[in-house]
């Protein structure tokens, strides 16, 4: 049929649907479906991603040098007399503590800058023994026991205290005594 | 034309209109409270501001999620467009509010957690599959079908995606070590004075602008889905005139006013 003064094609139209516009709903659900089962995998096989001070000096000999995340609390803060610069690498020491477990640490590079004694952190990196980087340094409220652990990534565990006479996190979950 | 299709005239009224008033005040006394009035934090600094916009907006596309899949239920239920609109409606602001969510707890991790994203966080990832599931939802609403096998198709999906949310407001209590994220403030009874003044503020103003939202994106919704039906109505009776040899004019489609 046709409009003879526009010359428009005015013929109704068959059933345009294409066979992609068929599969893509299914295609969506499938993948939402998918995000569903990947996201129950996720959580179950993360679960206990971050390792306590105490349990990662307890598996010491299991981990080796592998790479993990380690949780406690640093025993002092970062002032000027813990970092110390070696050739062109600049080095932080300190401790951590989880229920009464110390672990001594080196970090690489400067700690981030809500970085404090008591304030939970999560450290990337592995378990070394023998001599740190800084010849002869002793770890104030440290272990001192050979090991020590090596990172280049502090990530700061925030409480959700927002009181001006706040509790101290760390006291609450037992990682400072 | 639209504007006087179906049972809505235009997108405001008066409660919306009085709606908008409340958020005229609320948002500027917000920004009061939340830049000048609230103290910052001994450790946080200034970074606890964002406390009074993430946290509401994190509550809200919950909210929003939660009315997606009442609506999309009561859909499969009563077959009612109302419903099937109330859902998208709610869906496209949760939507929103969900990659606010997102935005604003990546700039407060930053400063407090030293970093902008960690992928093995069950608490960010949770988060962003949920946005992702309604992105779906959206993109869904987009294919090409009639409306009643794109409302069943979108129900199924905004129950589906729904799931997610007990799961990501769950996740910093069951996987406590898998996760930066910190605890509710609120429950554990760790806010006070202006901090929790101006928490409640925030949470009532974002609760107002998704009310505000709401009512407005049902009604265009509505107009959307009134337009299209009269759209269908139109061509059959095109495809009907056609069959019978008659005359229906050069569109078919009814004039302005002729559908009231």
């Amino acid at each position: 049929m046709d409009n003879g003064e526009t010359g428009i094609d005015l013929t109704p139209r068959t059933n345009q649907q294409s066979a992609t516009s068929k599969w893509i709903p299914a295609l969506v659900v499938l993948v939402i479906a998918l995000a569903v089962v990947g996201l129950i995998w996720f959580l179950a096989t993360n679960s206990q991603s971050f390792l306590e001070a105490d349990k990662a000096v307890i598996e010491r000999e299991e981990l080796g040098d592998k790479r993990f995340q380690l949780l406690g609390s640093p025993t002092t803060n970062a002032g000027s007399e813990q970092t110390f610069v070696i050739g062109e690498d600049e080095y932080t020491l300190f401790s951590i503590v989880f229920d009464g477990v110390y672990v001594d640490v080196v970090s690489q590079g400067a700690p981030p800058d809500l970085f404090d004694q008591g304030i939970p952190v999560v450290l990337e990196g592995n378990w070394e023994e023998g001599p740190i980087p800084v010849n002869g340094y002793f770890f104030p409220n440290g272990a001192n026991d050979g090991w020590w652990f090596a990172t280049d990534r502090i990530l700061v565990k925030h409480d959700n205290d927002y009181r001006e006479d706040r509790v101290d996190d760390a006291e609450n979950r037992g990682q400072l005594e | 034309m639209i504007t006087t299709v179906g049972p809505f005239n235009a997108t405001s009224s008066r409660s919306t209109r009085f709606l908008g008033l409340c958020l005229l005040l609320g948002i500027p006394a917000l920004i009061l409270f939340a830049f000048i009035f609230s103290p910052e934090d001994d450790s946080m600094e200034d970074a606890v501001r964002l406390l009074y916009i993430h946290v509401p907006v994190a509550i809200f596309s919950y909210i929003a999620f939660g009315v997606t899949a009442v609506g999309s239920i009561c859909y499969l239920w009563k077959r009612s467009r109302w419903w099937d609109t109330t859902a998208h409606a709610s869906a496209e602001i949760g939507v929103m509010f969900c990659g606010l969510t997102l935005v604003t707890g990546s700039i407060w991790g930053r400063p407090t957690w030293n970093t902008w994203w960690e992928w093995g966080d069950v608490r960010l990832v949770t988060t962003l599959v949920m946005f992702l599931m309604f992105i779906g939802y959206l993109a869904l609403r987009q294919v090409p079908a009639s409306p009643e096998a794109r409302a069943k198709r979108a129900a199924i999906v905004g129950i589906i995606g729904t799931i997610n949310i007990p799961i990501v407001n769950r996740s910093v209590e069951w996987w406590e070590n898998s996760t930066l994220h910190q605890q509710s403030s609120l429950t554990d009874g760790n806010l006070e004075n202006l901090t929790l003044f101006t928490w409640f503020l925030g949470t009532l103003v974002i609760g107002i602008t998704y009310l505000w939202l709401l009512i407005h994106r049902f009604r265009v919704g509505w107009l959307e889905t009134e337009e299209e039906r009269l759209g269908y109505g139109a061509a059959i009776e095109e495809r009907q005139a056609e069959a019978h040899g008659l005359d229906v004019g050069s569109t078919g489609i009814p004039e302005e006013g002729e559908n009231e």
